[in-house]
């Protein structure tokens, strides 16, 4: 006999949600197509990493049209087969994702209370068409939403840094600006190490720092640029 | 009365690959009028966390010690945490974050439970989980962090003979299916029934090496109190 029976059989997750805005202005200049490149990319790496410390789990909400959406419900990165292409369509209900994702958070049995404390990721290229303060304060005030680390990517010059501002709350890393799609890349691979190296960190609540003023641009990148500019 | 006791303490995966020391500290003293478990874990992110969690089960002993069992928590709490602080020398309390559980089990049952942080007590038809559920893992408070005594969860009762109360780090309460804790305190009084203290505490550190939950990283540090009549 021995005490295995008694024991939670599932790793403690590590969890990152991704706010994705496709509005219609996301399917110019390559943006959407550099978008659904990257996430796929932070996937693939985390799948690799997923049998560490923390299990990472992914969750995607899209903001696009007159609504958001949960694109990809939270699931277990190394269980993740395939995600169904982001496409890029109407307005910028960011509010409506804010209140989706606060769903998320709050969701103790979606995210118990042994999990380490989520990343919450949000990048838009535009102005928020609906009632995002109220969405922002939804989840700045509930009481484990808001313990979530929260970063944000401005694509591009249209992009409203005021709410991208008010929704980061890393004090060491401001709003990072992507201003071509690669940007998109350099972006990601940065959170991506930072959520790996949480992962194996002995203290995964805590943020490793990202200094989106100095991120490497190494790897296999040649800095070429495919997909145009804007 | 007598009580039978039984604490292991054991480095996590974690600390092993990394050859860093066990940064829980857990102990069981016999004291003047019964008996004292103390566990306490570390902070891990914070330097001085072994040493923390060692000089708070220093203090605890020292203040019970020196004091009647009926003394007032606020002021036994004050003197744990003032030793506590004068015993890290230079060290700064930030540096030494660790979690403080522990219980006073006096001769004729009645016993006292106190915890600050993270862990769990398992005591007879009672549970204290510090874990509230707006949490996620690993966010607790500690001696060099929480500075009021509402801070600390303070209970007390009277154990009848037969009846066992666990004190564990969060490295062990975490990963216990919610709603089975006592079963788990009570499976551990079972295996180690008519073993030797030896052949338990080697049966106890064996099954928390071979901890089952997937990827666990934590130092696992449990201690054990059962209320006996006298032989």
């Amino acid at each position: 006999m021995s005490l295995k029976k008694f024991t939670i059989a599932k790793a403690r997750a590590l969890p990152v949600l991704i706010l994705a805005d496709t509005s219609g202005s996301m399917s110019v200049d390559g943006k959407i197509s550099a978008l659904n490149e990257a996430i796929q990319n932070m996937v693939s790496t985390f799948k690799q990493e997923s049998a560490r410390q923390a299990e990472i789990q992914v969750g995607l909400i899209t903001f696009g049209g007159n609504q958001a959406e949960m694109h990809l419900p939270l699931a277990r990165a190394s269980e993740i087969e395939a995600i169904e292409p982001l496409n890029a369509i109407g307005r910028t209900p960011m509010g409506h994702a804010f209140e989706l994702a606060t769903q998320v958070l709050e969701n103790k049995e979606l995210i118990t209370s042994r999990d380490y404390r989520p990343v919450v990721i949000l990048l838009s290229d535009g102005i928020p068409t609906d009632d995002w303060k109220n969405g922002l304060e939804k989840m700045t005030s509930s009481e484990r939403a808001q313990k979530a680390s929260r970063f944000a990517m401005a694509i591009g010059e249209e992009a409203n840094i005021e709410v991208l501002d008010a929704f980061n709350n890393d004090t060491e890393a401001k709003v990072f600006k992507a201003h071509e799609a690669r940007d998109i890349h350099r972006f990601f691979r940065a959170v991506t190490m930072s959520v790996t190296s949480r992962s194996k960190s002995q203290t995964p609540n805590e943020l490793t720092p990202i200094d989106f003023d100095n991120l490497e641009n190494t790897d296999d990148d040649l800095g070429l640029d495919l997909e145009g500019q804007w | 009365m007598r009580a039978d006791h039984l604490n292991v303490s054991v480095r996590g995966p974690l600390h092993i690959s990394e050859d860093k020391p066990n940064q829980d500290s857990s102990l069981i003293r016999a004291v003047h009028n019964g008996w004292l478990a103390i566990v306490c874990d570390g902070m891990g992110s914070k330097p001085f966390s072994q040493i923390g969690s060692r000089q708070a089960c220093r203090a605890v002993i020292d203040t019970v010690k020196s004091s009647p069992f009926t003394i007032d928590s606020k002021e036994l709490i004050r003197s744990v945490y003032q030793r506590w602080l004068s015993y890290l020398g230079s060290i700064k309390p930030n540096d030494a974050v660790t979690t403080c559980l522990f219980c006073w089990l006096s001769r004729d049952g009645r016993i006292r439970t106190f915890q600050l942080g993270d862990g769990l007590i398992i005591v007879p038809n009672l549970m204290s989980k510090s874990n509230g559920s707006n949490n996620f893992g690993n966010e607790t408070t500690g001696l060099g962090k929480a500075t009021k005594f509402s801070d600390w969860k303070v209970q007390s009762f009277t154990l009848q003979t037969g009846d066992a109360v666990a004190l564990m780090t969060d490295g062990i309460s975490e990963d216990i299916n919610p709603g089975m804790e006592s079963q788990f305190m009570n499976e551990i009084c079972n295996q180690i029934n008519g073993k030797s203290y030896r052949q338990a505490k080697t049966w106890l550190k064996n099954e928390l090496k071979a901890w089952a939950t997937p990827n666990h990283t934590d130092d696992k540090s449990i201690a054990l109190l059962v209320l006996k009549h006298d032989k």
